[in-house]
């Protein structure tokens, strides 16, 4: 979008500058999102920052070609396949595990900047978290890590709350991985569990369905990249059930979600940005260590808390990093 | 010196002052180097200090916050309280990831996570953990640092409650530092960083350098912190993990144990250095440019009256002696010009004479020079005229006339008898005119006549008023004065006389007498030559007529006419005539035999009579030369017949000279002129030696014709003798066969009873007419061969069967007079080819000869063959042949003469026809005998015999 604008920009004030018009010698990379322009504008935004903090800007002294799938993960292989046929200088593979994977294959030679989930040893994209050794670094969110611990907020704010629904991405690589630290969880705090999973659009409103009215006290949603695509419908889902439920990213909450644990991702995006920046002036991604974020939120939606009734107790009021009123 | 002087000064002025220049520059540039890192590094240290403390702040204030729930009661407090506080706590400080409380009996009694599930009164044992057990012993323990997941750095900390407490133990993510490193500003591009006590980094600007665990003992500005703790910063060269000299300095914060170090770019660190060192340079080349602007005004000031200098001594230098230099600087340089004008005062003065004497030399020079070029021109000529003295005499008196000054030259030459004019120089021709015709003797009379008479130089000062001048008619003629008369001498006699004159008073000088001289020897010399030339051409070209003449005589042995013709040839090329003619004597009369030349003459074959009026005729009658030199003058009468032939022929001068043969003149050699004179003694020999030559010529070939005549008349005759032999053979044969015949068929009864003693005649009879026939026999076989008429029959013998058939026919002779007769034949001879019945018959010729000179003893036939040759031997031990009768045996009609021999009788013609028979088989026969001995015949012929078709003559 900017670029159009630059390119208009230019186009009306004429050939001003003979150093502005030579554009597409700088370095190209490509952006592919697994996610939408709508949901990612912000993140987007962020990559940007790093990106300039690390003296690139879209337009000026490098290209950027940006892709968004909008959530179909089916087509991100062939996405990856396409970005890397056009030999960008890098691509940055945000917006979920399988892009970060589908980057990979598509690949061995371009670099790779990507933000995953999940462990991204486990799901073979390094082979080490601080000498990575191939083409592709990144920044791991972690957000499954916190999925037990988004459990115990659920049952710190909700202590009566007995049955609690899970809705999971079964498509997701950490999926097989996760659903058993749930279920330990679950037991440890004294929950019982009603597992709901979603692969498609579709499938989450069916999901939903699937759930008797009142049949849980509370809703966990776990950390997918689809699943927080789809934030706004789970969010208004949600709420149309009266479900106290607690999300993976701030964004949720901010769109109306009771509450929301997880790192901070327009932090995680300016150090892809920093890193995609680096690499374009010599680093080797072999060298350079996949990070991790350092600063988890806790925010909640007072707002909605009224809505629901609810009465949250101060140990969780103290815990919040941020109130939405 | 053009513009090096200047130069000169300005380097060494300006030189100078660079150096000043640059040694302050240097050494201000040393002080200021040395202070300024001194300086740094005391900045530098004050940085890691202040950062350390920063970072030291940063730890205690976790221990503060820490500390604000770590009291002895709090541990007594509900757990909701307790949980309480450790989430606040937890949000005041970021940092911390997880806090444990553990009770005094090191047991773990809650514990609250940003990550995982929080637990309460889990109980877990945690007494021997060493966060426990020392924070229990010092209130605080600061753990090493550790990295989570391999790469995030942690640090556990510990405190206790107090009393009976228990501990609280906090995780601490030190990626939290980063953010207190980061704001740590050193200089532009300078950092801080915090290295654990292991010399693992545990901050840096660059986090992912900590995550990756980077261990910073391998850079030797931390190996040597980590090796003298506390010994303040190092001078060593520090280089950081780029490779990038860096200037260095740490600070300890003790309780932790971690070094911090603040670090610079040397670059950065220098910059005042190189700005000063920038000032420097600047300042130099400030300096410098004033020094050189200083340098040229005072080189300018030295150079200029130098330059006058260099330029006044140019200006002298070229020629201008008159020049004068006028410097005022009132120094050594003024008085250098003064120096300079003397010398070129003196210069000046030496000039002058030195410009007649080299003008006198040169002319010399000049002088010489055309001598000597005058001298190679008339070598030149001479070399180039060999055969013509005109041309030698001419340039000499040209170039006489040219090298003496002189108006003319002349120079006459000895010849028949009085010195004539032969070459002149300048003299008008009218001059010339008169003196061609005058000849000059010897004497004081003339110039020439003088000098020829003394064989001196004469010269005379003034002719035309020298009183004792004889021939100033002359002199006044050409106008001349002074005259120079110069011999030519050869071997002491003057052959000429060299003659200049001016027509000026004006003596010659000795050196012109010199030259003079000079050309007169050569003019001699050149005479000579054309004489000795001449000589050896004419006595080649003779030789070589004579030795044509004689290459004619042996080609041409049997004809005269080729030798008469190349004797007219050689005639008239070698004796000056313009006609030659060869007469030959025949009876009384003369035949004209050869004719070479231009003049009418008679044609070959023409007869005149042998007429004394005829002087050629007359010659050869009283056997002399006759030398006509003029027909006209001839007497009409007594040579009437000379002068008609002169006249129809057209000559006028004529030589002859006779052909004689023992005294007799059979020819004569007749030359010819047009013109009238006389021949030259040496012409006329050499017509002689023509004339001789044809002598012989003409004996030679009577001579072979003679021999020709001879040998053919032998022949004919040999050859009606051998007919004669054959056909009176063949005559005698036949009535000799009827007489033994019938003598026969009488001695046999058949015309009726014989008695005893008829009987015994008729024996006779028969057995002489049988030798009669032998004797015949051989006469027709020898005449045969002679006549050429003897043919081979060639067939194929045997020799053993040949020897055999001898031996039988011998036999009976043999045994009659009692002699052994063997043979010695190896087996196995080859066949050979040949005329076997003649080979028989020269072999029973051998043998029968061997019985019958044997009177005793053995005759043995041998035979051989060795080399393709058959060689038969017939030996006996008769009477021997002497050595000198050897070679006589095989001539016809020879027998060796003693009365032995002639007692045995025989024709004499055996052995000749065995010779010439074996020779017609390409074979020999030779004997070997020793008198009173026996004799050996020896016949070798060839195994495969080809007939030889000489015929005998």
């Amino acid at each position: 979008m900017k670029r159009r604008h630059f390119l208009l920009a230019a186009g009306a004030t004429g050939i001003a500058s003979p150093a502005r018009s030579q554009l597409p010698s700088g370095p190209r990379i490509a952006y592919l999102s697994g996610r939408s322009a709508a949901t990612d504008a912000h993140l987007l935004e962020a990559f940007r920052e790093g990106f300039k903090s690390a003296g690139f800007v879209d337009g000026q002294n490098v290209t950027m070609d940006i892709r968004w799938a909008n959530g179909r993960y089916g087509d991100v292989a062939k996405m990856a396949a396409e970005v890397a046929a056009t030999k960008p200088d890098l691509i940055v593979a945000v917006g979920g595990n399988p892009v970060a994977v589908a980057a990979k294959q598509a690949t061995s030679t371009i670099p790779v900047v990507f933000g995953a989930g999940a462990d991204p040893v486990k799901i073979g994209l390094v082979d080490n978290l601080n000498r990575p050794g191939g083409n592709l670094t990144g920044m791991t969110l972690w957000a499954n890590e916190l999925d037990a611990k988004r459990l115990d907020l659920l049952h710190d704010m909700l202590p009566k709350a007995r049955t609690v629904a899970v809705l999971m991405n079964p498509d997701n690589p950490g999926y097989e991985d996760l659903l058993p630290r749930t279920r330990e969880t679950a037991a440890a705090l004294g929950l019982e569990i009603k597992l709901l999973t979603a692969a498609g659009s579709s499938a989450i409103e069916r999901a939903f369905e699937s759930l008797p009215a009142g049949s849980v006290d509370a809703l966990a949603v776990g950390a997918d990249a689809f699943l927080i695509n789809s934030r706004a419908r789970i969010v208004a889902l949600t709420n149309e059930r009266h479900l106290p439920a607690i999300f993976p990213a701030r964004e949720f909450a901010i769109d109306g979600g009771l509450a929301s644990y997880g790192t901070r991702w327009t932090d995680m995006y300016r150090i892809l940005g920093s890193y995609a920046g680096r690499i374009l002036k010599g680093a080797k991604p072999a060298e350079l260590p996949v990070q991790r974020p350092t600063t988890y939120e806790l925010v909640l939606n007072l707002k909605t808390a009224r809505t629901l009734g609810l009465d949250l107790p101060p140990l969780i009021l103290t815990r919040a990093d941020e109130v939405i009123e | 010196m053009k513009r090096g002087l200047f130069l000169k000064y300005v380097v060494l002025f300006v030189g100078l002052v660079a150096a000043v220049l640059v040694i302050n520059s240097a050494l201000g540039l040393w002080f200021v180097y040395q202070e300024n890192r001194r300086a740094s590094i005391e900045v530098q240290h004050e940085k890691a200090e202040n950062a350390a403390q920063r970072i030291e702040s940063f730890v205690r204030e976790i221990e503060r916050q820490i500390g604000w729930v770590a009291q002895a009661q709090w541990a007594n407090l509900p757990v909701e309280q307790r949980r309480f506080d450790y989430v606040r706590l937890q949000r005041q400080v970021p940092a911390i990831t997880e806090l444990v409380q553990i009770d005094r009996e090191g047991r773990e009694q809650l514990k609250v996570s940003r990550l995982t599930m929080d637990m309460v009164g889990s109980g877990t044992d945690l007494s021997k953990e060493p966060a426990f057990v020392e924070a229990m012993a010092k209130r605080t323990w600061f753990g090493p640092v550790y990295f989570r997941k391999e790469s995030e750095p942690y640090m556990t900390m510990a405190v206790a409650h107090g009393g009976r407490g228990g501990v609280t133990v906090a995780e601490i993510n030190l990626k939290f530092i980063w953010d207190v490193v980061s704001q740590i500003k050193v200089g532009r591009d300078g950092y801080a960083y915090v290295v654990g006590p292991q010399g693992r980094l545990v901050a840096h600007p660059d986090i992912s350098l900590v995550l990756r665990g980077t261990d910073m003992k391998r850079l030797p500005q931390v190996a040597a912190a980590f090796a003298s703790p506390g010994a303040g910063d190092s001078e060593i060269d520090a280089k950081n993990l780029a490779g990038v000299s860096v200037l260095s300095a740490h600070a300890e914060i003790p309780a932790l144990k971690w070094l911090v170090f603040v670090e610079v770019p040397t670059i950065e660190a220098q910059q005042p250095v190189i700005n000063a060192g920038l000032r420097g340079l600047s300042l130099l080349v400030l300096g410098l440019l004033i020094a050189a602007l200083a340098g040229a005004l005072l080189a300018r000031r030295m150079v200029v009256p130098i330059r006058a200098l260099q330029a006044g001594a140019e200006r002298i230098g070229s020629g201008e002696l008159g020049h004068r230099l006028s410097i005022k600087t009132g120094d050594e340089l003024e008085s250098l010009a003064n120096q300079f004008n003397r010398s070129a005062a003196a210069l000046e003065e030496s000039y002058a004479t030195l410009e007649q004497r080299v003008e006198d030399r040169t002319r010399e020079l000049q002088e010489s020079l055309e001598q000597q070029t005058a001298t190679a021109g008339i070598l030149r000529v001479i070399s180039q005229s060999p055969t013509d003295v005109e041309p030698v005499l001419q340039a000499v008196a040209d170039a006489a006339a040219g090298l003496c000054r002189a108006d003319e030259a002349a120079v006459f030459l000895f010849k028949d008898g009085a010195y004539r004019w032969a070459a002149s120089a300048h003299i008008a021709s009218t001059y010339v005119d008169v003196v061609k015709g005058e000849t000059f003797t010897p004497g004081n009379d003339s110039l020439v006549g003088r000098t020829a008479l003394h064989g001196t130089v004469v010269q005379i000062e003034d002719a035309p008023n020298d009183p004792d001048y004889g021939r100033r008619d002359l002199a006044q003629l050409g106008g001349a004065h002074t005259l120079i008369g110069v011999p030519l001498q050869r071997e002491g006699e003057t052959i000429g006389v060299m003659v200049l004159t001016r027509r000026h008073v004006e003596r010659f000088t000795d050196k012109h007498i010199e030259i003079l001289k000079i050309f007169a020897d050569q003019a001699v010399i050149a005479i000579q030559n054309v004489r000795l030339f001449t000589e050896l051409r004419e006595s080649l070209e003779q030789q070589t007529a004579t030795a044509e003449i004689l290459q004619v005589i042996s080609s041409s042995p049997t004809d005269v006419a080729p030798v008469m013709e190349a004797v007219a040839r050689a005639a008239v090329r070698f004796c000056g005539a313009e006609d030659a003619h060869v007469f030959l004597r025949d009876g009384d009369d003369i035949v004209s035999s050869a004719h070479e030349g231009p003049l009418s003459a008679h044609p070959l074959g023409h007869r005149d009579p042998l007429d004394i009026r005829l002087s050629r005729a007359q010659s050869i009658v009283e056997a002399r030369v006759t030398h006509i030199v003029d027909t006209e003058s001839l007497d009409a009468q007594e040579y009437s017949l000379t002068r008609t032939y002169a006249v129809k022929h057209g000559f006028r001068a004529q030589l002859n000279a006779p052909m004689l043969q023992e005294g007799r003149a059979i020819g004569c050699i007749c030359l010819r002129r047009r013109d009238p004179g006389a021949f030259t003694p040496r012409q006329i020999e050499l017509l002689e030696t023509f004339a001789a030559q044809a002598v012989i010529a003409i004996q030679n070939v009577q001579l072979f014709t003679e021999i020709q005549e001879k040998s053919r008349q032998l022949e004919v005759a040999s050859q009606h003798k051998s007919q004669f032999l054959a056909n009176m053979s063949h005559e005698l044969r036949t009535p000799l066969n009827a007489i033994i015949g019938y003598t026969e068929m009488m001695a046999d009864g058949l015309y009726g009873d014989v008695s005893e003693k008829a009987q015994g005649v008729l024996e006779r009879v028969q057995s002489n007419g049988r030798h009669l026939l032998g004797l015949i026999n051989d006469v027709l076989d020898l005449s045969k061969i002679e006549a050429g008429q003897l043919v081979l029959a060639m067939e194929e013998y045997s020799v053993t069967d040949m020897v055999a058939t001898v031996l039988s026919a011998t036999e009976s002779l043999a045994r009659t007079k009692g002699l052994k007769l063997g043979s010695d034949v190896p087996a196995g001879l080859p066949t050979g080819t040949g005329d076997a019945r003649r080979l028989t018959q020269v072999l029973l010729n051998l043998v029968g000869n061997a019985i019958k000179f044997t009177d005793q003893g053995s005759v043995e036939v041998r035979a051989a063959e060795a080399d393709g040759r058959f060689e038969l031997s017939v030996v006996d031990t008769g009477f021997g042949i002497a050595p000198e009768d050897q070679a006589k045996i095989f001539e016809e009609f020879q027998q060796v003469d003693n009365t032995s021999t002639r007692k045995k009788g025989g024709t004499g013609l055996g052995l000749s026809i065995s010779r010439r028979i074996v020779e017609l088989h390409g074979g020999r026969i030779t004997v070997e005998s020793e008198v009173g001995k026996g004799s050996t015949f020896k016949v070798t012929v060839p195994v495969n015999a080809s007939p030889i078709k000489e015929a005998a003559q």
